[in-house]
């Protein structure tokens, strides 16, 4: 069977010892860059390109491959153990993992999203191998309108994912939304909101945002209640999830390895929306919605297997088409490129060794990475027990450097700060950073997206809903929105009949 | 002050006063006068503001890794994209002009100079070498109506505003290429502006615009492949490899400017220094190792080094460049 063939090739190709080592060195480089805040797979990956001059253009991809799903894996460890998400993806796992470490369950939360992460990879690599064409033609189906209907469904989950009021979950949506329009404006080139500053001509960076409102918002609060307090619960229940933690996450896992699939395939879409849209979806279905964002287990295994799954997605457009569906893809295109390969929907007839040894490589890079983090789940867990008026100001640091190694930018460790400050007041009054940060990232793609069709349509709204794709995503949008006002407003209805009976 | 206190404050404060010391460790030593028998000594940083990945990142890393060879220390590159060009290109306008730091770039100073007020200006560079060329080409999807780009103009013309044109950017070099077309052929596109060559290549693919703008170099795969073909292309002569796709110019259409990217240093590099420095960029890239490693990365290589005769080329583009911006309103003076 032609499938066979292939893993065939695949295997023969990555099981080859130098290309195993590249693999390993990878998926090590990966999950400490994935660790680290700030530094993520990009910087990494864009630092080695020289490096991999002198390599075989396969070895090179496989090293460079590696380290991005393995920032995968290891940005989930900070999130878990101290709020800050090592990599954009795993904002969503600061919000149920943190709470499970500080109550002392840091170790199922680890182990589960080692786990999750472990399932999803190897399920996105098998899509990635058999179904990689039709879906890429799937793919190119999303111009702008779909784009914006597939946003702004997003948007409408954003009050599915409020732990508290609603209300102020749509609020800090639009502060989010707000940020978003700073910079440059994408047809006519004005600046808005940057005061003349040239660290805002592309607008305030996530990465400095998700530092502040996280990492720092979250230090200043527990200084606030004093330094001597044990901010972890330091008996730890168990270092490895249990039955009943399989039971509870089987479902999240196997549902965000579908949607960070799909949804890594679009371009820009990727492991950000599909670790968001996974969290909403687990609390939208579940029996106990007020659990999330207490430690719910169900809230780190879905977007930690979303997140996974969206890389083997991201693939597809850049090993069909040539297309790269994010940075790290646009940097591993590169990395072709300066090998004298250029991708293109011909590069699985021209390279089939390339294509499938790769594709191997990635399943044997996951195993390996399960490996790897697995028996450091206990070595993560004595972090936690450091006392914290000598951790914290280790997290300061690691924020500090995780911002300034981007862009070696001073203005954004002041962006940071600030939203340090803000973020503690809004925890203070109890708004949640996470629909901030979604809006944020969206609101760009959004706008783009949004005047991208009015050109495209001359100027007509009903574009949105005369293409089947976008009118799905609008109508499904649609009905979010109403969907918590309909019931409210009738819930209210029924209070009021019995007290005009009386 | 409990003792946890005190020691979390002494920790607080040795991590600071650690990081700083490190922090200026970073930061540039005094610059050693350097003559033409030693220069260079240390280094050389080519800063490239573009997003590494990209077209211009990849050329710029090979040329830079050819000339490395070339030289006692390396050629680095350092990228810093932001602002269209404008973060990259203002890095190197504020560094010392003593030949270590360079820009690699496209026509994009030029660009910035006019679109933007006074945050770049191009006048303070000299173009010391071009390493790359490339053709902007007018590309559709593989199965739109028209054959050929006379019919392509000729509705655009008779249906002004219907005929979707997508393109990488606004303020692009390849985006300055649609007014020309329009002042040449009467047409009147609909624009649609993305993110880049590859969203734009998408949408090609996608059918959701009816045309597109881009370089020969972006595009080169998915024509190989034949999901996309290309009508016309700017330029003095037709490619090798594309011998039946005509000229912009063969169609009367007077658009011959190419795409290049090239190395600039600050005009005020000591004189010896320029010349050390063009000589390495005429030998890196005619070596074979650049030509050929560019070849099968499918960019055209090339060779035009010499800041006196790219000052005329310079010339010639600036007034071209304006009146694009201009018919864009994007021109600010």
């Amino acid at each position: 069977m032609d499938f066979l063939d292939n893993l065939f090739i695949g295997l023969s190709v990555a099981l080859d010892p130098a290309r195993l080592l590249f693999c390993f060195v990878g998926v090590l480089i990966g999950t400490l860059v994935g660790i680290l805040p700030g530094l993520g797979p990009t910087a990494a990956i864009s630092l080695l390109l020289p490096s991999t001059f002198h390599l075989d253009p396969t070895s090179a991809i496989i090293m460079l491959g590696g380290i991005y799903y393995g920032a995968m894996y290891g940005g989930s460890m900070t999130s878990i153990l101290v709020n800050i998400p090592g990599e954009s993806a795993s904002v969503v796992t600061c919000l149920d993992g943190y709470q499970m470490a500080r109550q002392g369950r840091a170790g199922p939360a680890l182990g589960i999203s080692a786990f999750g992460s472990f399932i999803a990879g190897t399920i996105s690599v098998l899509g990635l191998a058999l179904i990689s064409p039709p879906l890429a033609r799937f793919a190119l189906k999303f111009g702008p309108p779909e784009y914006f209907a597939l946003i702004f469904c997003g948007l409408s989950i954003l009050i599915y994912l409020a732990s508290a009021s609603i209300l102020k979950a749509v609020m800090m949506a639009l502060v989010g939304l707000f940020l978003g329009l700073m910079g440059t404006d994408f047809v006519s080139g004005e600046l808005r909101f940057t005061f003349g500053s040239n660290t805002l001509l592309d607008g305030v960076g996530m990465v400095p945002v998700v530092m502040g409102l996280f990492g720092v918002a979250e230090v200043l609060e527990n200084l606030e209640k004093g330094i001597n307090r044990n901010v972890f619960k330091t008996s730890f229940d168990r270092l490895f999830p249990n039955a009943e933690d399989w039971k509870r996450s089987a479902g999240p896992i196997a549902r965000g390895t579908v949607i960070g699939f799909f949804l890594g395939i679009l371009p820009g879409g990727g492991a950000l929306i599909s670790s968001f849209a996974s969290y909403a979806i687990e609390k939208k279905i579940s029996k106990h919605p007020e659990k999330f964002g207490t430690g719910a287990i169900e809230g780190v295994a879905g977007p930690e297997a979303a997140n996974n799954s969206a890389t083997g997605g991201a693939f597809i457009p850049l090993l069909t088409f040539g297309i790269p569906a994010n940075v790290v893809m646009a940097l591993v295109l590169g990395a072709l490129m300066i090998h004298g390969i250029q991708p293109g929907p011909l590069l699985i007839k021209q390279h089939p060794d390339l294509f499938w040894g790769v594709v191997a490589s990635m399943y044997i890079g996951n195993v390996m990475l399960l490996i790897l983090n697995l028996p450091m789940i206990p070595l993560w867990v004595k972090i936690l027990k450091i006392p914290y008026p000598v951790l914290f100001p280790l997290i300061l640091l690691f924020c500090l450097v995780g911002v300034y190694s981007l862009n070696n930018n001073y203005v954004e460790i002041i962006i940071m700060a600030l939203f340090g400050i803000f973020g503690y007041l809004m925890k203070k009054f109890g708004y949640e950073a996470a629909p901030l940060v979604f809006a944020l990232v969206l609101c760009p793609i959004l706008e783009n997206a949004f005047r991208q069709s009015l050109m495209l349509s001359y100027g007509d709204l009903s574009i949105f809903f005369t293409r089947p794709i976008s009118l799905a995503f609008m109508a499904t949008g649609i009905v979010l929105f109403a969907l918590p006002v309909f019931t409210t407003v009738r819930r209210r209805m029924m209070e009021r009949l019995p007290a005009e009976q009386d | 002050m409990t003792r946890k206190f005190r020691v979390s404050m002494v920790l607080t404060l040795a991590l600071l006063v650690v990081s700083t010391w490190v922090g200026s460790l970073t930061i540039s030593s005094p610059v050693v006068a350097a003559t033409k028998a030693e220069y260079p000594t240390k280094p050389i940083t080519l800063v490239v503001p573009m997003s590494p990945g990209g077209g211009t990142d990849v050329v710029g890393r090979m040329i830079a890794n050819e000339m490395s060879q070339y030289l006692p220390n390396k050629v680095i590159v350092l990228n810093k994209p932001g602002g269209a060009g404008i973060t990259g290109i203002q890095e190197v306008a504020i560094a010392e002009p003593d030949g270590y730091t360079l820009l690699f770039l496209t026509a994009t100073p030029i660009v910035q100079t006019y679109a933007t007020k006074k945050r770049v200006n191009y006048k303070d560079f000299l173009l010391l070498g071009l390493v790359d060329k490339d053709s902007f080409v007018l590309v559709v999807p593989k199965n739109a109506k028209w054959a050929t780009s006379d019919e392509f103009f000729k509705e655009a013309k008779e249906k002004p505003g219907k005929v979707r044109l997508g393109h990488p950017g606004v303020g692009t070099s390849v985006h300055l290429v649609v007014p020309m077309l329009e002042k040449y052929t009467g047409a009147k596109f609909q624009q649609v502006p993305f993110a880049g060559s590859n969203p734009t290549h998408m949408a090609l693919l996608g059918g959701h615009i009816d045309a597109g703008i881009t370089t020969v170099g972006d595009v080169a795969a998915l024509v190989k492949a034949g999901d996309i073909r290309m009508l016309a292309l700017s330029g003095e002569s037709r490619w090798k490899e594309y011998p039946d796709v005509p000229t912009f110019k063969e169609k009367g259409i007077d658009v011959g400017i190419l795409h290049w990217r090239g190395i600039w240093a600050r005009k005020e590099t000591p004189v010896p220094i320029l010349d050390i420095l063009e000589e390495t960029i005429r030998k890196a890239a005619n070596s074979q190792s650049y030509r050929d490693t560019m070849i099968k990365a499918g960019k055209i290589p090339d060779n035009i080094v010499g800041r006196t005769i790219l000052q005329e080329r310079l010339k010639k583009e600036d007034s071209s460049i304006k009146e694009a911006l201009m018919r864009l309103n994007l021109l600010q003076e």
